[in-house]
């Protein structure tokens, strides 16, 4: 079988709940899933459900007929894994911050509520794919909260106050693109 | 460049005073249009950081959403959920009938490997308890503080903490906890003791998680957990222990299964 056609006859059993095709997504990406949650502080218990949460996570949004994937199966699937648990790790931060708050959200709401959010994190990454390879860097920096003065010295701008003025240019543009795509406002909530 | 997205910026790096900030929130409240720019800013803060992930609240309603749950609750939709358990199960079957025979040999090796241990740990009991300590410390599920409370003071003496600069941090935390009322925010209490466990402040830090325990507030139980934690640093097992007993007293406790099981291990 050639990749396309196995990828397809992945995400196809995905869709249609073929358990020996999901057997081979499980041989194919559980033993990263578990390498990857073991080194971020979890278990091999949370490593399956992970899995089970990104698996039935990508059957639902795969149900609509416009769904593609442009990359490598397991490379989409994989990200879908991480996100799930960096999901789980948010929750459970804010559970203990907040331990009154027992929310009592069942399952199947559960996993459309991260399936939504996957989206609207894919849409995001796309927008900012789309802005100029040097507003993308620096921001990538900034968001991911490395100081200026060591964003100066890596990109190579003069001052710190240089890297400030660009930050806030590149994140200015970045938030119109958002604005302007139609999608960001269908997945507003009503 | 306009007003407002500097002010959003400010405020979302966290360099605004508690006096400008609550002058903001005032403003994005009474302020549609910025209220629209701010949202959408967080969201790119939230978004684009890799260690963060942008929970929606559950209640939200989004014809989306409510399509996935549809979908989730129908005959297909349950249908494939028991599949990718069937996969699995079938998954991890497969994979441990091929380790079977490795597991004979390595059991009894195992078995003596148990053996001498055993004969390890009661020759080494005080080892035994550091190591129950280190093993047990793990700061990764302190609360952020950040999350909590606008204090940017806060902030900057947990970024220090994370970054092991435990003197510094100790002192913002301090000076917190002089000046304002600790009802209001426990949680520096935890970070205070264990900053001072860090320290090698061992009866400072006990002293700071009894403070937590008499704080009545909602945080007070998980003073019994770090109270144990310190007592088993300096190898004070009963003591230890009669914290342990105090946690598992009641299911709703902050790491019952934990205290359980460690408290078994110690007897």
């Amino acid at each position: 079988m050639s990749t396309q056609k196995y990828d397809n006859y992945l995400l196809e059993s995905l869709i249609n709940g073929n358990e020996a095709g999901i057997q081979e997504i499980y041989k194919k990406v559980y033993p990263k899933v578990f390498a990857y949650v073991r080194t971020h502080d979890g278990t091999e218990e949370d490593a399956k459900d992970v899995m089970q949460k990104a698996l039935l996570q990508l059957s639902v949004r795969a149900q609509a007929k416009d769904f593609v994937i442009t990359s490598s199966f397991e490379g989409y699937f994989f990200t879908t894994c991480k996100n799930v648990w960096r999901r789980e790790v948010k929750m459970h931060k804010s559970r203990v911050t907040n331990p009154t708050v027992i929310d009592l959200v069942h399952e199947e709401r559960e996993i459309a509520l991260a399936a939504y959010e996957q989206e609207k994190w894919e849409l995001f990454q796309q927008k900012l794919e789309e802005i100029s390879e040097n507003c993308r860097k620096i921001l990538q920096f900034f968001f991911n909260k490395i100081p200026y003065s060591k964003i100066a010295d890596t990109l190579g701008y003069a001052t710190e106050n240089t890297v400030r003025q660009r930050i806030f240019k590149c994140k200015s543009k970045l938030k119109e693109a958002i604005q302007a795509d139609s999608r960001y406002n269908e997945l507003k909530e009503l | 460049m306009n007003n407002l997205e500097k002010e959003i910026e400010t405020y979302l790096n966290g360099e605004m005073t508690l006096e400008e900030q609550k002058v903001f929130e005032q403003k994005i409240e009474s302020d549609p249009v910025a209220q629209k720019e701010f949202k959408i800013y967080k969201e790119m803060h939230t978004l684009y950081n890799d260690a963060d992930w942008e929970v929606l609240d559950s209640t939200i309603q989004n014809d989306k959403i409510i399509a996935h749950e549809t979908f989730l609750k129908s005959e297909k939709g349950k249908s494939i959920a028991k599949n990718i358990q069937k996969a699995e199960e079938a998954y991890f079957n497969s994979s441990s009938t091929k380790i079977k025979k490795i597991v004979v040999y390595a059991g009894s090796i195992a078995a003596l490997l148990v053996l001498g241990l055993f004969v390890f740990v009661q020759l080494n009991k005080d080892l035994d308890t550091k190591s129950l300590y280190a093993e047990h410390k793990n700061w990764n599920d302190l609360p952020s503080l950040t999350l909590r409370d606008g204090a940017t003071s806060l902030a900057e003496g947990e970024k220090l903490f994370r970054k092991k600069e435990y003197d510094a941090a100790l002192t913002i935390f301090k000076s917190y906890i002089s000046k304002n009322s600790i009802q209001g925010n426990p949680q520096v209490l935890l970070y205070t003791g264990v900053t001072q466990l860090e320290l090698d402040q061992n009866e400072a830090a006990i002293t700071s998680f009894e403070q937590l325990l008499d704080s009545k507030t909602l945080d007070a139980s998980k003073a019994y957990w770090y109270l144990s934690l310190a007592y088993l640093k300096i190898n004070k097992v009963e003591e230890a222990k009669k914290q342990l007993q105090s946690l598992s007293k009641n299911p709703q406790n902050y790491k019952y299964k934990e205290a359980k099981e460690l408290l078994s291990r110690l007897q």
